[in-house]
């Protein structure tokens, strides 16, 4: 079911590449591994997951120089479209496990110890990571979400996918139960949300619909805003504090390299 | 005899724990021997048991006038024979294939009379001193384990719970934990062992190496004793939860008073409830629930049908998961959510 390959690049300034796959029940994931010069130990790997536009390769560059200034290793795994169309929703598709997987060969490659990693992801990415943290929390050192486009919100009431309650359809993995399970580990976590100040447009790529807009609101920014408040009801109603923080990136709209161009992937490195 | 080479002799599974280069002489005297001696013995008839499992993991063909090395011990399995930790110089039973030899009080009938082996003698040390599981067990630990454990039980043999167990050690480590599991009641046998092995456990070991070649007929302490050792030695490698296996259907003695003992209980954290089909799962939900256990889910050979799984979940209200959810590092790792489990610190 599953299997793997690597392609060894040559050595390029300033990381040394990888470049890693993994197959689940059929679809393959492949992701590229970006070493240090030092690394610094007993650093969770920084897992950072690109958007819909699958710009894996502009994700990397763009954290490959806090990363490498931190000694953090830096792994980009790349969904491609054809075979993994909606990758950030987790059910009928299995993106955690190929994350998972991919993890599990970082490690045996000897690479780095994926027990823990810092996950970021932005917008489509953002989506997949707080999914991915909320049914293994433990494997999550610090979560970075950028610019999510809607949230699966830590809401006993709403139905899945918007909260945690039963969904109206029938599932092929009953994630809303799996991630309930999860959710006080989850609000545990420390979190990171991040998005661009002015990421108020309701462009193509934004999930549009009177509930989503009822409930989280009716952009980027709004969402965001709105997430941070439910996790922080949510821990604090389970005796949590929780350990959360939202930065509005001044003059940024949705965009990624507009967000890196005004320090986001150094923000993330650092907090 | 004290040049015999006890090498020559197919140890079996049970004595894996144990040098065969300690092994330098015979007590012939069989009336004192005690459960967990070492038996040289001589195969005399092939029956149930045509192989014998080895301490490497892989089986052997038995035949007449093969030498055998097993411990004594009784066995109780339902599918096989009901035996007893006693000796006959005539002629013993081979009571389990990884080992054991004792006397069969009663047997399956679907199963041939068992493999008969002759007993030559107890197996003793260079000082003289008769060779016996139990002194090569692993240390006990000093204090208890806080491991979280979730408690594998069943109907009977055969109703699931290995498959079960194996699964859940599988999902457990895709899911990013460090599994140990355990089997904490029955006779020693390379099956389960291996299955769990396989499954890609951070760490494996049952009551035999406890010192127990079997748990049957052994007091409850002792047992609960061979549990505490395993699981203090499951948490000193680092591991972060441990799934345990108890032999048998819930009414075998020895489970059933693992079950109803409150204090022995308390290593449990949760448990999971293997079986065949909708009655099997009520009736032993109900039974379970005597001793204030409700299980976090059903599995098993039930959970094959998705029909049986309907009546099952209607008639009790637990959800039953099938071996591919217990594989699922999702499904898995709920499971482990629900025991409190958190990162255990990193082994010295």
């Amino acid at each position: 079911m599953f299997d793997a390959a690597m392609d060894v690049l040559p050595v390029t300034k300033p990381m040394t590449v990888h470049k890693l796959s993994v197959a689940v029940k059929g679809r393959v994931l492949s992701a590229e591994i970006r070493i240090p010069k030092v690394t610094t130990p007993g650093l969770p790997p920084l897992v950072a997951l690109h958007g819909i536009s699958r710009k894996a390769k502009s994700i990397a560059d763009a954290f490959s120089i806090p990363c490498d200034a931190k000694g953090q290793i830096l792994i980009t795994p790349h969904f491609s479209r054809k075979q993994w169309r909606h990758f950030q929703q987790i059910g009928t598709y299995r993106p955690d496990r190929a994350i998972l997987t991919l993890l599990d060969l970082v490690q045996q490659m000897g690479f780095a110890s994926t027990e823990q990693v810092d996950i970021f992801g932005y917008s489509g990415g953002a989506q997949l990571a707080h999914r991915f943290a909320m049914l293994y929390p433990q494997r999550v050192a610090k979560l970075h979400l950028a610019a999510a486009g809607w949230y699966c919100l830590p809401d006993l009431k709403q139905a899945f996918p918007m909260g945690l309650a039963p969904s109206t359809k029938r599932l092929r993995a009953n994630v809303p139960a799996l991630a309930h399970n999860q959710l006080r580990n989850y609000l545990d976590l420390k979190l990171r949300v991040y998005v661009g100040a002015e990421d108020r447009h309701r462009d193509d790529a934004l999930r549009k619909n009177p509930e989503v807009d009822d409930v989280q609101g009716r952009h980027r920014l709004a969402r965001a805003r709105h997430y941070c408040d439910a996790f922080r009801i949510a821990a604090t109603a389970r005796g949590i504090t929780p350990d959360l923080t939202l930065t509005e990136i001044p003059n940024c709209v949705h965009s990624f390299s507009d967000c890196a161009r005004a320090g986001l992937t150094t923000l993330v490195c650092n907090s | 005899m004290d040049s015999f080479d006890f090498k020559t002799a197919k140890w079996c599974f049970a004595t894996r724990r144990i040098d065969p280069n300690l092994a330098r002489g015979l007590c012939h005297d069989l009336s004192m021997t005690m459960p967990g001696d070492l038996i040289l013995g001589r195969v005399m008839s092939i029956g149930n048991h045509r192989r014998i499992q080895l301490p490497t993991g892989r089986p052997s063909m038995l035949y007449a006038g093969d030498l055998v090395v097993l411990p004594c011990g009784a066995r109780y399995a339902p599918d096989q024979f009901e035996g007893l930790a006693e000796l006959d110089t005539a002629g013993s039973d081979m009571l389990a294939g990884g080992g054991c030899i004792g006397r069969m009080v009663q047997r399956n009938e679907r199963i041939k009379p068992p493999t008969r082996i002759q007993p030559l003698g107890r197996i003793t040390s260079q000082n003289g001193m008769v060779l016996n599981t139990g002194d090569f067990a692993l240390s006990a630990h000093a204090t208890p384990a806080k491991i979280p454990v979730i408690c594998v039980v069943g109907t009977s043999m055969n109703s699931g719970k290995t498959t079960a167990t194996a699964a859940l050690a599988h999902g457990l480590k895709q899911a990013g934990w460090k599994t140990a599991v355990l089997k904490g009641t029955g006779t020693g046998a390379f099956g389960d062992y291996n299955a769990y092995v396989d499954a890609g456990a951070s760490y494996v070991a049952d009551f035999t190496d406890a010192g127990m070649v079997t748990t049957y007929l052994e007091p409850l302490p002792r047992i609960i004793a061979g549990i505490d050792t395993l699981l203090g030695e499951a948490e000193t490698r680092g591991c972060d939860i441990a799934v345990m296996e108890l032999a048998d259907g819930v009414f075998q003695q020895e489970t059933a008073a693992l079950l109803a003992d409150p204090e022995a209980r308390t290593r449990f954290s949760k448990y999971l409830f293997a079986c065949a089909d909708a009655v099997a799962a009520a009736g032993g939900v109900a039974e379970l629930a005597r001793n204030g256990i409700r299980p976090i889910a059903l599995t098993g050979m039930l959970s094959c049908s998705p029909m049986a799984v309907d009546e099952a979940q209607a008639a009790t209200g637990i959800q039953v998961l099938t071996k591919g959810q217990l594989l699922d590092p999702a499904y898995a790792n709920t499971l482990a959510a629900r025991t409190g489990v958190r990162r255990a610190p990193q082994a010295a």
